[in-house]
């Protein structure tokens, strides 16, 4: 286990700079989560931490030790790959064994941590079998099983779940989270889903085009996002963004003001709450709750609201925010505007 | 009810999937008709006239399998299937090799790759005839081999190293066309699994020998195949360097070019249509327990 370390890093593929100058310490033990749109340098960073892409400036450490000039197999990291990258021809056992024959690993010590971590992911079944055999979900398990034999000084995961459906992915997410806080081995974890990042992460970094736009745990991400950006792109569904005038009580000209729809409030909008009028659109019924669709002018916004409220369509209502759950922006620098 | 409705739309589905086979059968046709008119057809009519003494004007007797059980005591005929295959087994595992270590050097990512991969194809490209008439100057008594490591041995004129001079040779001319299609295999594995290898610390020795070479399982069906079906046949190379005898002391002769012997020189058709029908039994069955052997590549 060890810290890992991005310095200043950039990688650059001829004109276009996929990370630009990324500076990021991860603890001994942590699960980071990198985070953002696709093409947003999120998966060439983890590529430069594994060695599978040069650096074009900048440091990466592992540990105390800079392993930029270091082969992939010398920095002793483990990768899930998102197509799982198994070697085709070999059984379940040689996918897991292939790693510690490589480096002369005693027999019998080689079949303790094969059949430990068969055991671990419930797969001793499967050992004899060939990948072409295995379920998508099964091919996951013998991916994480390659990477826990090891047992490396970091785990990169590169979208591990994105082949899986969507019930398998909350099965899986939950069970790499119970690996990782039981190994305690340092992760990173690259992923385009903001839940996934949410519900994993110790802290989550967000990406877009190359730059690092905010580091931090996700409840921090979540109430105190430093830009536009992250605010949007962390919380399902995403925050409402509006002219600060749209908001009775929110903010100045040249202002956005953010709220997210599970923080609007039906009526109110005396004392500590800021209010504006819209009109409802569509409800959609989700069973506990319900998603509102508004519209004032050329504002669309959306309220997730009690199903208790009664929020007929077609007429207009006055909704309020807490005062406290209002995030106001710069409206040219896209930045956070702090009280 | 639903079903009477339906009806008409069934019909039409399976009326438009049979419009759809008709086409399909109409483009196979013309390939079809080729390969019946000129493969199967001759295959069938050499099956027939090898019962029989056949001439140039066709029929002279009927001998039932009498060409077969003269094949069977024929020595000349032993001494070319001998020479055939001693030819095979040395000639193919050559230019799998070389053809393979050429697909491996030009598919690393090394200057000049472009230029390597022309120079290596190139010899596949000339033609057989002219590179052996190059090969029989080049080893002749007084050809640059001889005159390089100081020998006078005529490469081809010695009944010792004759056959195994044309070993060389097809390797040399063939091996190009194996690194192609050795290439095209290369290319057909993903990435990530070397990748993966790079990460789990397997070295470049061993990433060949436990991944690339097994993938390769393809590819090595398809070039052995090709080569052992190639090696059998061969006829050209044998045939210029002798003259067309199979010379010195039958040493090249192999069984195609005894087959050419017979037929065109001795007009003994059924005779040598009944050895051609040896030789498909022969190329059939072999290329049968390769399929068997190496058939099935493993995908994930």
């Amino acid at each position: 286990m060890a810290t890992v370390t991005f310095e200043n890093v950039t990688k650059r593929f001829d004109d276009t700079v996929a990370v630009d100058e990324l500076t990021l310490e991860i603890s001994d033990g942590e699960f980071l989560v990198l985070v953002g749109p696709s093409g947003c340098g999120k998966s060439t960073a983890l590529r430069m931490l594994a060695g599978l892409e040069e650096t074009t400036s900048g440091r990466i450490l592992i540990g105390d030790r800079v392993v930029n000039n270091l082969a992939p197999g010398a920095r002793d990291v483990a990768m899930v790959f998102q197509s799982y990258a198994l070697y085709p021809h070999m059984t379940v056992y040689d996918n897991l064994a292939f790693g510690l024959r490589n480096v002369r690993t005693p027999k019998d010590e080689i079949n303790r941590r094969v059949s430990k971590a068969a055991e671990v992911l419930d797969m001793t079944e499967l050992i004899k079998r060939k990948p072409k055999q295995l379920s998508g979900g099964q091919r996951q398990r013998v991916a994480l099983g390659r990477a826990i034999v090891r047992q490396p000084k970091a785990f990169l995961m590169d979208e591990p779940l994105s082949n899986l459906d969507a019930a398998l992915r909350v099965n899986t997410r939950a069970e790499i989270l119970k690996l990782q806080r039981d190994l305690k081995v340092t992760t990173v974890y690259v992923t385009h889903d903001q839940v996934e990042a949410m519900t994993m992460g110790d802290r989550i970094a967000v990406m877009k085009q190359g730059v690092l736009q905010q580091a931090g745990t996700p409840e921090q991400l979540y109430t105190k996002p430093t830009n536009v950006f992250v605010a949007r792109f962390i919380g399902s569904p995403a925050m409402n963004l509006v002219p600060a005038g749209f908001v009775k009580g929110a903010g100045t000209g040249g202002q956005l003001a953010g709220f997210r729809p599970e923080h609007v409030v039906l009526g109110g909008g005396n004392g500590d709450a800021a209010y504006f009028q819209a009109t409802v659109e569509v409800v959609e019924y989700l069973g506990d709750e319900q998603l509102v669709h508004l519209a004032a002018g050329d504002e669309k916004l959306l309220a997730k609201l009690p199903v208790e409220d009664r929020v007929p369509t077609g007429v207009e209502q006055r909704f309020s925010i807490p005062r406290d759950k209002l995030h106001l922006f710069d409206a040219e620098t896209e930045l956070a505007v702090r009280a | 009810m639903a079903t009477v409705e339906n009806a008409p739309r069934h019909r039409s589905v399976g009326s438009a999937k049979l419009r759809e086979a008709l086409v399909a059968y109409a483009f196979i046709l013309v390939p079809m008709g080729v390969f019946l008119l000129f493969f199967i057809w001759p295959l069938a009519y050499a099956v027939y006239i090898s019962r029989y003494d056949w001439g140039v004007f066709g029929k002279i007797e009927t001998l039932g399998f009498e060409n077969y059980r003269e094949l069977y005591r024929d020595e000349i005929f032993h001494k070319a299937l001998k020479n055939t295959l001693l030819y095979t087994a040395l000639v193919v595992p050559i230019q799998m090799a070389l053809g393979l270590a050429m697909a491996v050097i030009v598919n690393a990512g090394i200057r000049g790759k472009t230029f390597f991969r022309s120079a290596f194809y190139f010899p596949s490209l000339a033609s057989s005839a002219a590179i052996t008439a190059i090969a029989i100057y080049i080893l002749s008594a007084d050809g640059l081999l001889n005159a390089i490591i100081g020998g006078n041995r005529p490469w081809f004129g010695d009944s010792d190293t004759a056959l195994f001079s044309i070993v060389g040779l097809n390797a040399w001319t063939t091996s190009g066309t194996m690194m192609l299609f050795y290439l095209a295999s290369l290319q057909a594995i993903p990435t990530d699994v070397y990748e993966a290898a790079a990460i789990d610390r397997a070295g470049a020795w061993r990433t060949f020998w436990k991944i690339t070479f097994p993938l390769l399982k393809p590819g090595h069906f398809f070039v052995g195949v090709v080569s052992v079906v190639g090696a059998l046949k061969v006829f050209d190379q044998a045939f210029i360097v002798s003259n067309g005898s199979g010379g010195p002391n039958s040493s090249t002769l192999t069984a195609v070019l005894y087959l050419y012997r017979t037929a065109i020189g001795d007009i003994r058709f059924g005779y040598a249509a009944a050895m051609g029908i040896v030789l498909f039994v022969l190329i059939f069955t072999v290329t049968l327990v390769q399929r068997l052997l190496f058939g099935r590549p493993d995908t994930a």
